[in-house]
């Protein structure tokens, strides 16, 4: 179907993509990260910038 | 005199010349029409008497006409088969073809019959690709019509397809068509056997040996002396007519402008496994927006296949034949040509600047026809039409390094620059495979995708509503903070996503909830925060708004376990809260952005495939006249 060098590395992407798109479900990864205070819409023409000090974070804590 | 065949009307007495008649049905009854000039030697390894076949019946050539439209004659052999029936048959510019005449109703009269227009016969389709006013020069043996020696004979020829080729004949006054002549182009080893062929001596081509060119007097050797109507000295680059018999005659001595051919006259290669010669060069040009472009074409001969060319433009090389205009069917800006579409590429007008070597019609410096390229790559179609004639060719793109194999050059050719009309794209083939692979893969995902979303359980697991209170007294901070709530215990049954969604009617202001994920038998805890933010007003007479009173999150890789869910609010103004917000959170969810994500990727290739065949073809057509 597709031959040489670029078909190759196209076709390997192509698995590549595949392979990972299942991997990806089957784990449950999500990209969209959670949201943070400071990017919370102010009103327009200013800069939100939340709870001073709370230090808020994407992702797992680990903590109890 | 003799008339060896019933349907002959005229014959040449051999002693005197006199062409003498048949008056009416009685053979004693003659009348001489006049003296018959001599005939002119224009090579031909026919002669009076010989028998041939055509097929499975067997004939006789009992005579011969010449004709002239004044750029040199040609023969017309008159062949009676034992049968009893006649036809004609035809040598011009190296070609054979052998027609029967048939009253045909209803063609086109002599004014009508313009070159390239179309004519049906029964199924079919003719294309009249040459109409003159031609007479009858000379003649020798029998005629099957009284014709006076020097009467004006009117034809136009048609090219049909696969071979097919008919003349219209329009008689002498050249008005209504009289008969039409169908047939076939042929050869001459498929009519006569080659012990016939090879008893026959080519007098010119004997005699050919020795010529000497008349302004310098150099040797002008001719490769092909029974086809060459101009030759050039290789010495003082004149122009010479050898179509005269054994005889060189000065036709110019003027030198044509351009390069000289980078592959040799007289060299041979291999072409598709025929030996090809280079018989003769030209360079022609074109102008354009005032600007003048060049290309060469280098003529090529091979035994028993007749003439090609070998055109250089920006020094792309294509190799062209010519083919039948029967087989050509023109539909505005394409043609039609076995089954491919062919799109006009560049129309205009092709001048000869310099010339070389030697040629089979009678070649002038500054000879001008009309041309019009049509492309299909690697294919190109080419129309070339002249005062009362019309030629097709096809050409096929040949590489560099093949031609320069194939004819042993020492020194290497030019490179190509630019695009050529007819050069294939190198992105195709890669684009359409890419193509194919994506798509494959595309349905490979998507089925895979829908079996993941049919899986997918998708289940609230938690939703609440809170009302938040106006902060009494007024804070003097910046931002207020409501209750923390928690939910009650919630089971995820399997390894998941969590998608966690907040509404509320927030208006200039926002809200923003924190949460914690705490998994109560492992206490592991997972923070994560969402936020809405609304806004809206009037600029300079606009009303505009931006953000939403919904947003949601995702939280991935969520193990199996039970769950509570820890809420704070925050908002701003800190004395302006949102009446109220809820919060709700699905379990296993199907997201479509990873499948968006995955098929972005598998068609980034084709894409960026597609992207280049179109800047490669839009280079092309850069260059297009049209």
């Amino acid at each position: 179907m597709i031959k040489g060098t670029l078909g190759k590395f196209y076709l390997a992407v192509c698995g590549f993509v595949l392979i990972t798109y299942l991997a990806v479900e089957a784990r449950a990864v999500v990209f969209e990260g959670t949201d943070l205070p400071a990017n919370v819409q102010g009103p327009p023409g200013s800069h939100h910038h939340g709870s001073a000090g709370h230090g808020w974070f994407v992702g797992y804590h680990g903590g109890k | 005199v003799e008339f060896k065949a019933g349907t002959s009307l005229l014959s040449v007495c051999a002693h005197c010349s006199s062409a003498v008649a048949r008056v009416g049905d009685d053979i004693t009854e003659l009348e001489i029409l006049g003296q018959v000039a001599p005939l002119a030697d224009i090579g031909s390894p026919l002669r009076l008497g010989t028998r041939g076949h055509y097929k499975g019946e067997d004939f006789q050539l009992i005579g011969r006409v010449q004709l002239d439209y004044g750029r040199g004659p040609w023969n017309e052999w008159y062949a009676s088969f034992d049968r009893g029936s006649w036809g004609w048959i035809a040598e011009a510019q190296g070609r054979v073809y052998f027609t029967f005449g048939k009253s045909i109703p209803d063609l086109p009269d002599y004014a009508r019959a313009g070159v390239g227009s179309a004519v049906h016969v029964g199924q079919l389709r003719f294309v009249i690709v040459e109409r003159r006013k031609a007479h009858f020069s000379a003649a020798e043996g029998e005629i099957p019509f009284r014709a006076t020696p020097g009467a004006n004979v009117y034809y136009a020829d048609c090219e049909g397809p696969n071979g097919a080729f008919g003349t219209i004949d329009y008689g002498s006054e050249g008005k209504a068509a009289e008969m039409f002549f169908v047939g076939d182009e042929v050869s001459y080893e498929a009519l006569f056997d080659k012990s016939v062929l090879a008893d026959i001596t080519p007098g010119r081509a004997a005699a050919a040996v020795g010529l000497n060119c008349p302004n310098c007097g150099a040797p002008v050797p001719l490769r092909a002396p029974d086809d060459a109507q101009r030759v050039t000295c290789a010495a003082c680059d004149s122009l010479l007519d050898c179509s005269k018999g054994n005889e060189l005659f000065l036709l110019s001595s003027e030198k044509g402008k351009g390069p000289g051919p980078a592959i040799p006259l007289g060299a041979a290669g291999l072409i598709d496994g025929v030996k090809w010669t280079v018989f003769g060069f030209l360079v022609r040009s074109t102008v354009v927006d005032s600007i003048k472009y060049f290309w060469e074409e280098y003529l090529l001969h091979a035994d028993g296949r007749g003439y090609a060319w070998l055109v250089s433009s920006d020094h792309h090389l294509s190799f062209v034949r010519p083919i039948h205009a029967g087989d050509v069917h023109e539909s505005g800006a394409t043609v039609r040509y076995r089954d491919r579409t062919f799109r006009l590429f560049q129309a205009g007008s092709a001048k000869v600047e310099r010339l070389s070597g030697e040629f089979y019609w009678k070649v002038e410096l500054g000879e001008t026809t009309g041309v019009s390229d049509y492309v299909d790559p690697p294919s190109i179609i080419s129309e070339e039409m002249a005062s009362g004639e019309v030629s097709w060719s096809s050409g096929e793109y040949v590489p560099v390094e093949q031609i320069e194999k194939a004819f042993k050059l020492e020194r290497r050719l030019p490179r190509p620059h630019g695009v050529a009309p007819n050069q294939p794209n190198p992105h195709t083939a890669s684009f359409h495979s890419s193509f194919k692979l994506g798509a494959l893969f595309t349905a490979l995902l998507v089925v895979s995708a829908m079996i993941i979303a049919a899986r997918s359980p998708n289940r609230e697991v938690f939703s609440k509503t809170e009302v938040i209170k106006r902060p009494s007294p007024p804070l003097s901070t910046e931002t207020g903070t409501g209750e923390t709530i928690l939910s009650e215990p919630f089971e995820i049954n399997r390894l998941g996503n969590l998608e966690i969604n907040l509404r509320s009617p927030v208006s200039d202001r926002w809200l923003f909830v924190m949460g914690t994920l705490i998994n109560q038998t492992t206490n592991e805890a997972r923070d994560f925060g969402v936020g809405v933010s609304y806004y809206s007003g009037v600029d300079d007479g606009e009303s505009w708004s931006e953000g939403s009173t919904s947003r949601t999150i995702y939280l991935g890789e969520v193990r199996p376990g039970t769950y509570v869910v820890k809420l704070t609010p925050e908002w701003g103004p800190a004395n302006a809260p949102p009446s109220a917000y809820t919060v709700s959170i699905h379990a296993g969810v199907f997201l479509p952005s990873h499948v968006f994500a995955a098929l972005l990727l598998i068609w980034l290739v084709p894409i960026f495939l597609a992207m280049a065949h179109w800047s490669f073809e839009k280079r092309r057509w850069a260059e297009s006249s049209t």
